[in-house]
């Protein structure tokens, strides 16, 4: 939705190695990595970043009993994927339509993309400590990427609260996400679900699950978060 | 370009909803809503990020390909009878205004835009 108006889109064409769209009512391109508007009319247009997980249909239907799943029958045939970051491109061909890597990760090594304040930083799926989430201050805003019930990092949220403390997260022998300051347990929205901190939400802070060449074509000046991580 | 390198290209994983111009202020809920604390204590607040540019290259992109069809019409099925679903599918799941759904991995691949409606507002997800 841009100024009051819904828009609807469509798939166009490439940029920077990842899908470009157009909406229906001006015709503006976006890149489709991270809603904003690339060209025409609506150009400099930003979509908001909702958080949208990447999890297992089992995790998701325990954390959120309630879901619906759209149906199948539209007309369309599907086979079942389940594989995300296979090496699908050659480094050559990808060469062609981005800047590729810079040899800090592998092109499609999978990362969680973080955006805060002026900065973007990329959290390597793989760097996840054994007895932590991942934690780190990107931009001057302490986050942590808050993991599914398989223990898969997911998404990043601002692990402060606003009677100015900030947490720190640890990872219990059955997995589940607690913080160091009062025990409480976190589930992978960012709600306290038992503890001290019972029904407080934490605020989502912009991030994604990509591969590191279509994050780092779109933030050319991006850190990577890294393992052991300290948190500050 | 033809839809196999179209297919091939499908690696990057990207997750977005539409909202409008705001800056982020994405309140992601339980599909039971956390009751309010008596305290009022919650997560701080973000300060709102800018999002810079870069040139556009018009080489590769084409309003008449679609390569892809857009999910427009979203009929919600209720997780006990979605028989064809696996534990193991991959799925993303997305919350808005305590309306949960989850879009299979296997339809998205084969989509990459869902035009939808969540919580009562527009709704775009892309893979």
């Amino acid at each position: 939705m841009v100024q009051g108006d819904a828009l609807r889109f469509r798939v166009a064409g490439i940029y920077n190695g990842v899908f470009t769209m157009w909406d229906e009512s001006t015709g503006t391109a976006w890149s489709h990595l991270d809603g904003r508007a690339i060209a025409g009319p609506l150009a400099g247009s930003q979509l908001t970043v909702r958080p949208l997980q990447t999890t297992t249909w089992s995790a998701w239907v325990e954390a959120h009993p309630a879901t619906t799943v759209p149906s199948t029958e539209t007309g369309a045939s599907y086979v079942r994927n389940n594989t995300l970051g296979d090496e699908f491109l050659s480094e050559p061909f990808l060469a062609s339509l981005v800047d590729i890597p810079d040899g800090r990760l592998s092109a499609s090594a999978l990362v969680i993309g973080v955006r805060a304040g002026d900065e973007a930083r990329a959290f390597p799926l793989e760097a996840r400590p054994d007895d932590a989430p991942m934690q780190d201050t990107v931009g001057g805003l302490p986050v942590v990427i808050l993991e599914d019930g398989n223990g898969q990092p997911v998404l990043a949220y601002h692990r402060a609260l606003t009677d100015g403390r900030v947490l720190t997260f640890a990872r219990d022998a059955e997995g589940v996400i607690t913080d160091e300051e009062t025990g409480s347990r976190w589930s992978a929205t960012g709600l306290a679900v038992a503890g001290e901190l019972a029904g407080v939400q934490l605020t989502f802070v912009t991030s994604f699950l990509t591969e590191y060449y279509g994050w780092l074509a779109f933030n050319p000046e991006t850190s990577i978060h890294e393992s052991p991580d300290t948190p500050r | 370009m033809n839809a196999r390198v179209l297919v091939m290209l499908l690696a990057t994983v990207a997750v977005i909803a539409c909202g409008d111009e705001a800056p982020s202020d994405a309140s992601p809920t339980s599909t039971a809503a956390p009751t309010p604390r008596a305290d009022g204590l919650t997560g701080a607040p973000l300060p709102a990020t800018t999002v810079g540019s870069r040139a556009f290259d018009e080489e590769h992109f084409d309003r008449d390909l679609e390569p892809f069809p857009a999910l427009n019409e979203v009929v919600p099925v209720a997780a006990a009878d979605a028989a064809w679903m696996q534990p193991d599918d991959l799925v993303l799941g997305a919350v808005h205004n305590n309306e949960a759904r989850a879009y299979p991995l296997f339809m998205m691949t084969l989509h990459h835009v869902a035009n939808d409606t969540l919580g009562g507002e527009p709704y775009l997800v892309t893979f």
